[in-house]
């Protein structure tokens, strides 16, 4: 598993595959998980590349799954995908141990440019 | 509420749907759409005061197929089923997930849910629908093609 990629929509989990397509990591692998919970549960004895998580997720929302993830010494590079866009919840995502937050709708470049640091470029 | 932007609205589902999307604000009242409609209720956070949205149905299938790569009689027809195909549900949902971000300037909104009969919305949005304090209704165009109605509704 090179991304774990954690959404509640299919839709959106699909969608952000193809954004992936687009942007040139067409050679990694893609875990995907419904919601926080599943994710821990996929990320056990797995030490992907990036996690890329949704924000309002049921069950456990994307904060508290990377809250989980950092409480258990994981530093994982981790990002959100999310319509959310206030300067709170970036500041809130940043904080916790994000490395970037990327706000729906987004474009294919605006994956590579958040990608490309922790990645590399395609 | 009263300062949502149709050209912001029209830019964020453009940008979605990856179509040219319109909203033109209407001044009068329109008259009752005959589509089928689809009650969205939004959440405005810390108070959880609710905003109900009443659209044309089809105009929102159609925003969802081009949001999955379905040709718009196809997408329409699919979110007419009974019951409503999951792709096409799930494409609907997020369309207005999305669409919260027109709705406020400020503060946070949550997309809670959509039904399309108003007999399953919670007792405050009823209220709501019956007896809106403030409206804001727009007409929205999909890529020249398809057009739709799309109502605001809130206590204030």
């Amino acid at each position: 598993m090179d991304i774990l990629l954690v959404d509640d929509s299919k839709t959106m989990r699909m969608l952000v595959q193809r954004a992936l397509r687009q942007a040139g990591y067409r050679d990694l692998s893609i875990a995907e998980a419904e919601n926080g919970a599943q994710a821990l549960e996929k990320l056990a004895g797995e030490k992907p590349k990036l996690i890329l998580s949704d924000w309002n997720m049921p069950e456990m929302s994307g904060i508290d799954f990377l809250r989980r993830v950092r409480s258990e010494k994981n530093n994982v590079p981790f990002g959100f995908i999310t319509s959310e866009s206030s300067a709170e919840i970036k500041d809130t995502a940043l904080g916790s141990g994000a490395s970037f937050v990327i706000t729906k709708p987004f474009t294919s470049e605006d994956v590579q440019d958040a990608l490309t640091p922790i990645l590399g470029a395609r | 509420m009263s300062d949502i932007s149709p050209v912001a609205m029209s830019r964020l589902f453009t940008s979605l749907v990856g179509r040219d999307v319109r909203f033109a604000p209407l001044s009068a009242v329109p008259a009752e759409s005959k589509s089928r409609q689809l009650y969205v209720t939004y959440s405005v956070l810390p108070d959880k005061e609710p905003i109900l949205v009443k659209t044309d149905l089809p105009l929102f299938g159609a925003m969802a197929g081009a949001l999955v790569g379905l040709p718009y009689d196809s997408a329409i027809a699919r979110a007419e089923e009974n019951p409503m195909p999951e792709l096409i549900r799930d494409a609907i949902h997020e369309v207005l997930n999305v669409a919260s971000r027109g709705l406020s300037k400020d503060e946070r909104v949550l997309l809670k849910g959509m039904a399309q009969d108003p007999i399953y919305l919670d007792g405050d949005v009823l209220r709501i629908l019956k007896k809106p304090e403030l409206t804001t209704y727009f007409k929205v165009t999909l890529a020249n093609e398809i057009h739709g109605l799309f109502s605001i509704l809130s206590r204030y």
